[in-house]
């Protein structure tokens, strides 16, 4: 590279262009397009949205626990610091 | 150019953000593809789609050999993550030498990265700094920087353009060793000069 100023090369500025392209459209898989196609009926199937619901119960469950662990510490010190 | 941190395994819950990035897709859908999914076939989004069902089942059922530790991606400033891939290490032979590498499985754009109307998750660079960061991992792990990805037809030529040789017509292309170098200074010089997005 030469770009003592900084100046990018037309080159440069070509892949530029290229890895634009790529972030806007990566294309990395070998997913062939039946497959595709079966991963995207199975996105919006019910089946695929009830273990997404699942998932999200038990994350819920686990920050309520969190949530009741926290706020029983909460309790014990301040009914440490009104003694 | 946009920041990006590496970030693999279990050090993030990829489960629950594929599953915030489903909601996300299906709210695009809704407002930007007429609620019609049919109106996002053979677009970036619809491999968005897919792929975020493939990782989503390759996590939870082990089914294709991808476990969450094959799991990496990046997240911005913000932590939110903005791309995401599965790896497997690979030994492969180029040009009669036997080469250690990593393979790219799959990679995924945020679904905000992948439609045209800017949100304010939406940060560009995420994918390119995502193959960057395996790359580098290859050469921490003293592959050389080789890295292998299968790329679809549409976009072959792109990575043929910086620096990927394509290997026997599948698809399956390969950044040697040279080539890998190469990549990583024009991803430093892209950086320091593209300073806005």
């Amino acid at each position: 590279m030469t770009q003592a100023d900084n100046t990018p090369t037309q080159e440069q500025i070509k892949m530029w262009q290229v890895l634009d392209e790529i972030d806007r459209d990566p294309g990395i898989g070998r997913l062939t397009p039946t497959q595709q196609e079966a991963l995207v009926e199975k996105f919006f199937s019910k089946e695929a949205r009830t273990q997404r619901l699942e998932r999200v119960r038990k994350r819920k469950q686990a920050l309520e626990l969190q949530l009741a662990s926290v706020t029983a510490m909460e309790k014990q010190l301040t009914e440490s610091l009104n003694q | 150019m946009n920041i990006f941190s590496y970030v693999f395994g279990e050090s993030i819950d990829f489960v629950s953000i594929l599953d915030e990035w489903s909601l996300k897709a299906q709210e695009y859908i809704n407002t930007y593809f007429e609620g019609d999914r049919e109106n996002t076939r053979d677009t970036p989004f619809w491999d968005c789609v897919s792929k975020i069902q493939f990782l989503i089942d390759a996590i939870e059922f082990g089914d294709q050999g991808i476990t969450i530790n094959d799991m990496r991606g990046v997240v911005d400033d913000r932590q939110i993550l903005q791309a995401i891939a599965a790896i497997t290490e690979v030994e492969l032979e180029y040009e009669g030498e036997k080469l250690r590498a990593i393979a790219i499985e799959s990679l995924t754009n945020a679904p905000w990265n992948v439609i045209e109307y800017i949100q304010v998750e939406t940060r560009k660079g995420a994918a390119t700094s995502l193959v960057e960061e395996i790359v580098k991992e290859s050469q921490s792990k003293q592959f050389g920087g080789v890295v292998k990805l299968f790329a679809i037809p549409r976009a072959k030529y792109r990575y043929n353009e910086i620096g990927f040789i394509e290997t026997d017509g599948s698809g399956e292309m390969l950044l040697t060793r040279e080539l890998a170098e190469r990549f990583l200074a024009n991803q430093v010089y892209r950086r320091s000069a593209q300073l806005f997005d």
